[in-house]
């Protein structure tokens, strides 16, 4: 139960998230962004100032192109002079300043800086930022600091956190650094693969069309039972274990950029998997190949995983590590569904039942996958099954009882069973 | 074992597990308040004509127009945090508001909120919300005629909220909290005792525009006054009072309270006698939104403090100019206002803000 409770909280988690608007702040167009990468050595900054207002505080008249080209070299120094790290020794870090682009953020030009902060022992402990760029002239202006990536306390690009407003009258902030530990990072990142696997219906559709024929056996194009709780359990980790490997090879090619597809075509590639696996759930289209299609798509798959752990924003040690505790994250969703759904499906194979239900869960899977597939390919403009999806996908463990509840009266009722290894349909 | 023992087990495990998951998420929501019901006896005869009696009348009679949920939205502790946090300047999507919006009312119980909202101002100060409001109308009608991309932000007169902090009682201290897009009022009645900060107005757009053909201009008055006074100042005093720092905005606006810089500007006491006039007409123009009587005392208090007053302006003194600012800073007054500097989409247009630095919320006796 506690996985089950911890696997409700990431996904209630995910739906508010989804829910809150992007912008929680005030007209983000009027204020500068401050953005910290804390790493172990030392600490990126992206500082995003709107020109105009940059222009007001060094009291003169300038556009962006200017501000990016003559006066680059200016503004770097007026930057340098309003940045100050120090460290919890007391100890100035040192400051470099580069960059200089302008970026169009919220319709408004931006000169983008960047900042490394690097403290003088080359260890990061917790320190107190001092900024005032703009804030020292123009003294209506406000600065938003947030924490962009900081593997140790499990914060990512994914979920920022704020740090604090930098205004005229808060000129330093104090940035915990310190605390936090490697074991934080990895369950953060952790949780996030349980959330992205049980968030997304489309690789738990593909894994459950691969688990409904299991208890079965592939007899001259038809599925038959087998009754064999031994050879079903066998068949299920065969399944599971190759999906495992086939999107473990990709996610991590992928996320080390060995490999890369566009997302519209690793998107279609999915809905065609589920397609596939559907319809081998109502006839087997490859004999005892379940764990084929498995690792073949699993390939598919893992190029969607990897997609997301791209936009955390990380490199280097943190990326290994995250890659690890991603996948684990996702290889334990999946086997809690599989310990969900298993029973359920082995005792219904064992009912005269199992073939309507095999069916019409296939048919269901081909019509959610084909919708999704018409969709993804831009062939129709929306998906217009999104909300029974969406609805199954909400309420995992109702979907998982009911399953249960079928799967018990066929079980203990006395319903009319099948008794010999007849076709099952 | 597995067949007669181990799957009944694990169907009813995941049965119960899918109850627990379905239902554990339906929380009782919190009871609203209801509030005990105050004793409507107010024996002074006097006391039934103050203007804290007419006011806790009012509050009442558009109280007791709502239904119990309404009800219940309206009504904070006195001394709830959410005072403080839950208004702005902004548009109602950026920062909620709290109590309940305009748009949600009725037309009976809008028209109660007209006659408290009329009770607690003076006619100087219902005028400058009914502008406001219809200011808020006008973007939206502005907005409307735009073709593109879905608005970010939200406007309409409908986005207005209405909060109570306290009971409307004739001697315990309550509030109203009113406001939305550009308009910020707490009145705050304490027995006899009347304030109105922190009280935020602006408006966009900065110059007269009309709403289903009548003109409006909200803030003219203001703005006049302001600039006036400092207009009034000869060459070195307008250097004396220039401050060096750039002003996009007003200082110590929203969520910003307690937060006053040093005292900077030339100090009031040291003008002329008709200077010193414009600068009294300047804090008449905000603290005589409040009914006269109550204004009055609080305008002959902060006069009392002009050795200690000071008058500041920065970017310009045209108050068209984008960065225009003026500032009052008293012992007790604060008035500042800016002609705000618009940025991408947005037009520059004017921010204000007055406060009391001791009686911010009805703080004091």
């Amino acid at each position: 139960m506690g996985r089950a409770r911890s696997a409700i909280a990431a996904l209630g988690a995910a739906i508010l998230l989804a829910a809150v608007p992007a912008t929680a702040g005030a007209h983000p167009m009027f204020t500068s962004a401050v953005l910290l990468g804390i790493g172990s050595g030392k600490v990126d900054a992206e500082v995003q100032l709107p020109v105009d207002r940059l222009a007001v505080a060094l009291e003169r008249d300038f556009t962006p192109s200017e501000a990016a080209g003559p006066l680059r070299a200016e503004i770097e120094r007026y930057t340098r002079r309003h940045v100050h790290a120090v460290g919890a020794d007391g100890r100035e870090w040192a400051v470099d300043v580069g960059g200089g682009h302008i970026e169009r953020i919220d319709t408004v030009d931006h000169i983008v800086m960047s900042l490394s902060l690097t403290p003088p022992d080359g260890k990061v402990t917790d320190f107190d930022l001092r900024y005032d760029v703009i804030v020292d002239q123009l003294v209506t202006h406000k600065a938003i600091a947030t924490i962009r990536s900081q593997w140790d306390k499990g914060t990512t690009a994914h979920e920022p956190e704020t740090l604090g407003v930098y205004d005229w009258h808060t000129k330093s902030l104090r940035v915990d650094a310190d605390g936090g530990s490697w074991l934080e990072g990895f369950l953060a990142t952790a949780g996030l693969g349980v959330r992205h696997i049980s968030e997304g219906a489309d690789h738990l559709l593909f894994l459950l069309m691969l688990l409904i024929p299991a208890p079965l056996v592939a007899r001259r194009s038809r599925w038959s039972r087998r009754d064999d709780a031994r050879a079903t359990v066998i068949r299920v980790v065969q399944v599971v274990s190759a999906f495992a490997i086939g999107h473990s090879i990709t996610l991590a090619l992928a996320t080390f950029g060995l490999i890369h597809l566009p997302s519209r075509l690793i998107e279609s590639m999915i809905a065609l998997s589920i397609l596939v696996s559907a319809v081998h759930a109502l006839r087997p289209l490859v004999p005892g190949g379940e764990a084929m299609i498995a690792a073949g798509f699993g390939l598919v798959h893992g190029l969607a995983f990897a997609t997301l752990l791209g936009q955390l924003g990380l490199t280097g040690g943190a990326l290994v590590s995250s890659l690890l505790a991603f996948n684990l994250g996702i290889e334990a969703t999946q086997l809690l569904v599989v310990a969900l759904m298993m029973p359920s499906l082995y005792a219904l194979s064992r009912s005269a039942a199992y073939g309507a239900v095999r069916v019409s869960a296939g048919l269901l899977g081909i019509v959610l996958a084909g919708a999704w597939f018409l969709e993804r390919t831009t062939l129709i403009d929306s998906d217009p099954l999104a909300s029974v999806s969406t609805a199954l996908i909400d309420h995992p463990f109702a979907v998982a009882a009911a399953f249960a509840l079928v799967a018990a009266i066929t079980q203990y009722l006395p319903l009319p069973r099948t008794t010999s290894r007849a076709i099952s349909r | 074992m597995l067949k007669r023992f181990a799957l009944p087990t694990l169907l009813a495990g995941i049965i119960a597990a899918g109850l627990v998951a379905e239902l554990l998420p339906a929380s009782p929501a919190g009871a609203g308040d209801a509030s005990p019901g105050e004793s409507a006896a107010v024996a002074d005869v006097a006391a039934r004509k103050s203007l804290t009696a007419k006011a806790v009348r009012a509050a009442r009679v558009f109280k007791a127009s709502l239904g119990s949920s309404q009800r219940a939205a309206l009504q904070y502790s006195f001394n709830s945090s959410e005072k403080k946090s839950g208004w702005s300047n902004l548009p109602t999507n950026f920062v909620p508001r709290n109590g309940v919006a305009i748009k949600d009312l009725g037309s009976g119980q809008r028209a109660r909120l007209r006659m408290l909202l009329d009770t607690i101002l003076s006619s100087q100060g219902y005028a400058d919300e009914v502008a406001v409001v219809k200011a808020n109308a006008y973007l939206k009608q502005e907005q409307q005629n735009q073709d593109g991309a879905a608005p970010i932000v939200d406007y309409g007169a409908g986005l207005y909220y209405v909060a109570f902090f306290g009971t409307p009682s004739p001697s315990r201290k309550w509030t109203v909290q009113f406001g939305g897009h550009h308009y910020a009022l707490h009145m705050t009645f304490s027995g006899a005792t009347v304030s109105n900060t922190p009280y935020f107005i602006g408006v966009d757009p900065p110059t007269a525009f009309e709403v289903r053909g009548k003109t409006y201009e909200p803030m003219a008055n203001e703005v006049a006054a302001l600039f006036g006074a400092v207009r009034s100042l000869n060459a070195s005093q307008r250097a004396r009072a220039r401050l060096s720092q750039s002003f996009d905005d007003v200082l110590v606006g929203a969520q910003k309270d307690g937060q006053f810089p040093a005292k900077l500007g030339i100090t009031v006491s040291t003008l002329s006698t008709p200077q010193q006039k414009l600068v009294t007409r300047a804090i008449r123009s905000y603290v005589g939104d409040m009914p006269r009587k109550q204004a009055n005392r609080h305008i002959a208090t902060y006069k009392k403090q002009y050795a200690k007053t000071k008058l500041a302006w920065s970017g310009s003194t045209d108050a068209t100019r984008p960065g225009a600012y003026v500032r009052i800073h008293g012992p007790r007054v604060w008035l500042e206002l800016a002609m705000q500097k618009g940025i991408g989409p947005f037009r520059s247009h004017y921010h204000s803000i007055e406060r009391d630095i001791e009686r911010d919320y009805g703080a004091g006796p």
